[in-house]
């Protein structure tokens, strides 16, 4: 049981083909785009939160990176002040943004915190997925080893006709 | 007390296997259950611990803004709990026990396994299983590291191969991983398992060392009660010992008075008489009876003695018994011959009884029956003052033996039953006033029943207080096969002859005495009873002019004294003896201890005889050791025995045998030497010369009522007494003063003339 419940994705995300237009944060038009949607309060998603760190420092190229920390409707005052904000927020080069009411995830078809989108220059998205082999399981991955091999070939499969899937281990951005 | 010298046994030498090994098992048990309370707290601690980790870690899950417990709280608040309860209750109800400790190796086990995936299959999580084994080494039971490692190396291949992730941390692994783990785990059990063995192997040495220590002890403390238990024994004992002592001392001090009275009363009689009997004026009957008194008194004193001196050898385990051929019947007519007469003149009637079959012979000591019967026959004519005795005489086979029963019936005093229960203690009679009133010693019975048990019998009483006593006294003959037995025996069978007076054999010596003794008086009188028997006497002054007479000439009996000048008895006869010397010699002593007669027996002597020496007793002795002898008996009565008398009269003193004609010339011989010899006396004692002087005394000692004159005997034995003392000089003198004036008062002419007269 223990196993299954490490084991278990999150619900598949419905994602979207392209950066949406309605997203209110940045794309970088002539580059790579990358939004981590993370629940602020999911201890899982410290081990996302440290992948997408790493992933981000051996990163060779320019890329806007984005951490989305939902904020659900009717949350308390505090619901920021959590070890993970912060710890997204330390993250060199990360523009910070709080997702309220998870209407950035809804755009993006996030359903699980932990997922992370890459997108290609022009906006195709080349990525969707965790970036974890488990909940709260930091270590190589398929999801961390995509990205990083998409980042590490960026003339490559910039056209959106082949996404990379993985599963999301993490808890629910929003209630269902 | 000092233990260790005589109860210690060495502890290598002391082992119990079947204790030793219920120390070990109790120690084990012990251990098992003081480390299963450890690990109950262990337990309950790890769970407590991964709740809070799971707490602090993963508290809640969320699903946007809302949220619940996280599954690891649960599951370590449950799972693990689950895990440890089983444990825990064998812990509280089967604490120590095999289950038990198996069942903590199986929840440490599973917490280990459920910490690893809590802790997301870290490897640092692992190290929590070489720690479980190593706590598990505890137990000393090395079959509880196996069951852990089992259920180690079992997780780490179930979830080493079905999720890999939760044990290893990874999505994949390598299949032999787990092998990898549960190698490592088996590495760390081979040490912890030798630790074990070998911590077991202690336990197992400690538990026979304590078990040996347990025994020693144990065998200290016996020792200990033991010793205690002894110690008080002999404590009780010793009081025992000292109140009998004392009750012996008290009974010692009655019997001392009893006989002082007892000796005292016929002495007074003695000394009265004999003084009575110095009076010249006396007629021949008051001579006559003074005589008989004084015998009859003399004769009192030696039973006196003859009983204490049995009671000495009885108390002292010197008694000894002879087996010799013994025959009933005569025993029984002698004893009656002894007493009947006094029986008579008591005016009881006297009756002799015999059962069916009398054994003519046995095997017994003939001596020793005879004075059992006579002790007993005596007795009831003591205790009888009219009616009559009856001896009744009878046998019967007891274990293949003869026993003779003899019972003595009178119709006296009888007894109380208080007073049978003392009648046969030492010392003690019915009471005191009973010594008093019927004389005796108080031993006779004591006496008679030690030696009717050394005879092989018993000697028992029932009696009626003023209706008369019965005594039951038998004695083993030996084998009844070797019995012949007599049939239809009566009283005439007996044949005694009761004449009022005893009669007394006049024995004829035929043979060459050699008389060695140093005393001219006891020389004198020796030779005159042995030649008027008939012997031709040669006189020896000492041991070695005797040895050398007695090799140049020829002799049938050697009467030597034992105590001489120049060489004494002993030395004479050892050496006459050694040259080939083969003719009887007879020992004389002053001495009456069985010490001396063992010890002129054992210098070559034939036989003993003590001073003063009794004639008939003399003659009777060397009559049996002579080539051949005469004994004639003639009807002589005691009554009609010599009326010698000794008369003291305005201060004139005679010899008791002044009225023997053969005895007159010794007798002056005897007196005409004493002046002299005072003045030798005299002389010595000026001269301070002890040694002779006391020999001089000895021998007036020994000399004087030998001639008739017990006056001189007397004091002389005093002065000897006083000499031996190294009393003063001054009085050493009065005696020997006191001495002369009875000398100087001895009529010598008047027993002369007597004589003559005779």
């Amino acid at each position: 049981m223990l196993a299954r419940h490490q084991m278990t994705p999150g619900r598949t995300a419905n994602a979207v083909a392209h950066w949406p237009e309605s997203s209110l944060m940045t794309r970088n038009k002539e580059g790579f785009s990358i939004v981590l949607f993370a629940h602020p309060r999911c201890v899982c998603t410290n081990a996302s939160l440290q992948e997408f760190r790493r992933l981000l420092e051996d990163a060779r190229i320019q890329l806007q990176a984005h951490v989305a920390i939902c904020q659900p409707l009717g949350t308390p005052d505090d619901w920021l002040e959590t070890e993970q904000v912060s710890a997204a927020k330390s993250i060199p080069g990360v523009q910070f943004f709080v997702d309220h009411e998870g209407r950035e995830a809804n755009r993006f078809g996030a359903t699980t915190s932990g997922h992370v989108a890459l997108f290609g220059p022009g906006g195709p998205l080349l990525f969707s997925g965790g970036i974890t082999w488990g909940r709260g399981h930091v270590g190589e991955n398929p999801g961390r080893r995509r990205v990083t091999q998409l980042l590490d070939q960026p003339t490559t499969e910039t056209n959106g006709e082949l996404v990379s899937v993985c599963p999301v281990f993490g808890c629910p951005l929003l209630e269902e | 007390m000092n233990i260790t010298s005589h109860c210690l046994v060495p502890a290598a030498c002391v082992s119990d296997p079947p204790r030793a090994e219920a120390l070990f098992r109790e120690q084990q048990t012990n251990l098992c259950a003081r480390t299963d309370l450890m690990f109950a707290g262990l337990l309950v601690f790890q769970w407590l611990v991964g709740v809070m980790i799971a707490a602090s870690v993963s508290p809640i899950a969320w699903a946007g803004s809302s949220s619940q417990i996280h599954l690891h709280v649960w599951a370590s608040v449950f799972l693990l709990g689950i895990v440890i309860s089983v444990p825990l209750a064998l812990v509280v109800w089967r604490r120590g026990s095999t289950l038990s400790r198996h069942s903590i190796a199986i929840a440490q086990a599973l917490t280990s396994s459920l910490l690893i995936h809590l802790l997301g299959g870290r490897i640092e999580a692992h190290f929590h299983v070489f720690g479980s084994l190593a706590f598990l080494a505890t137990y000393r039971d090395w079959r509880v590291l196996i069951t852990a490692t089992f259920i180690v190396a079992a997780d780490h291949f179930l979830r080493g191969t079905f999720w890999p992730e939760s044990v290893f941390g990874t999505m994949t692994a390598e299949w032999w991983r787990w092998l990898e783990h549960a190698g490592w785990v088996v590495f760390e059990d081979a040490f912890l398992i030798l630790a074990c063995v070998r911590g077991t192997a202690e336990m197992r040495s400690m538990a026979a060392k304590t078990a040996q220590i347990e025994t020693n002890k144990a065998i200290v403390e016996a020792k200990v009660i033991e010793q205690t238990a002894e110690l008080r024994a002999k404590a009780v004992a010793l009081v025992e010992a000292k109140e009998h002592a004392e009750a012996a001392n008290l009974a010692k001090s009655a019997f001392l008075a009893n006989m002082s009275h007892e000796i005292r009363t016929p002495m007074t009689a003695i000394m009265g008489y004999s003084e009575a009997l110095l009076d010249p004026q006396q007629t021949l009957s008051d001579r006559h009876d003074a005589l008989l008194v004084i015998r009859r008194s003399s004769r009192h004193l030696l039973d006196l003695i003859d009983d204490i001196l049995d009671i000495s050898k009885i108390e002292a385990d010197k008694m000894t018994v002879e087996k010799l051929p013994t025959n009933v019947v005569q025993i029984v007519s002698e004893v009656v011959s002894i007493l009947r007469p006094a029986i008579t003149a008591k005016g009881l009637q006297f009756r002799i009884e015999f059962g069916d079959l009398i054994p003519k012979q046995i095997i017994s000591d003939p001596i020793r029956l005879k004075q059992i019967l006579v002790n007993l026959i005596g007795n009831a004519l003591k205790f009888t003052s009219q009616g009559h005795i009856t001896i009744h005489v009878s046998s019967r086979s007891d274990c293949g033996d003869c026993l003779v029963e003899f019972e003595i019936r009178d119709t006296g005093i009888g007894m109380t039953p208080e007073q049978i229960e003392l009648s046969f203690e030492p010392f003690t009679q019915a009471d005191v006033s009973t010594t008093r009133k019927f004389g005796g010693s108080g031993l006779g019975l004591t006496i008679s029943k030690r030696l009717a048990i050394l005879l092989g019998g018993e000697l028992t009483v029932s009696s009626t207080f003023g209706q008369g006593s019965s005594f039951f006294a038998t004695v083993n003959g030996g084998p009844d096969s070797r019995i012949e037995y007599l049939r239809g025996l009566t009283e005439q069978s007996v044949t005694v002859q009761a004449t009022p007076g005893k009669t007394e054999p006049q024995i004829e010596l035929h043979g060459r005495i050699l008389l060695a003794e140093d005393g001219p008086d006891n020389q004198r009188l020796l030779s005159l009873h042995l030649r008027r028997a008939g012997a031709e006497v040669v006189v020896a002054d000492n041991g070695r002019i005797a040895v050398h007479l007695a090799r140049l000439q020829s002799f049938d009996l050697i009467l030597m004294d034992m105590q001489m000048p120049e060489m004494d008895g002993y030395s004479a006869t050892s050496r006459l003896r050694a040259s080939g010397m083969t003719i009887p010699i007879i020992a004389l002593t002053a001495h009456a201890m069985p010490e001396d007669r063992d010890k002129s027996l054992a210098a070559g002597c034939s036989d003993y005889l003590t001073k003063p020496i009794e004639k008939l007793k003399l003659l009777s002795t060397i009559a049996r050791y002579l080539p051949t002898q005469v004994e004639k008996t003639e009807a002589s009565t005691v009554e009609a025995l010599p009326t010698t008398a000794t008369a003291k009269k305005s201060g004139v003193i005679r010899s008791t045998f002044s009225d023997d004609p053969d005895m007159g010339m010794v007798i002056f011989e005897f007196v005409e030497s004493l002046p002299d010899r005072m003045t030798t006396a005299v002389k010595f004692l000026q001269e301070q010369n002890y040694a002779e002087l006391r020999r001089l005394v000895h021998q007036l000692k020994g000399a004087g009522g030998g001639y008739g004159f017990p006056q001189i005997t007397e004091i002389a034995d005093r002065v000897e007494r006083q000499i031996a003392n190294a009393d003063p000089s001054a009085e050493i003198m009065d005696g020997i003063k006191e001495l002369g004036e009875i000398i100087s008062s001895i009529d010598c002419k008047v027993d002369l003339t007597e004589t003559q007269r005779a």
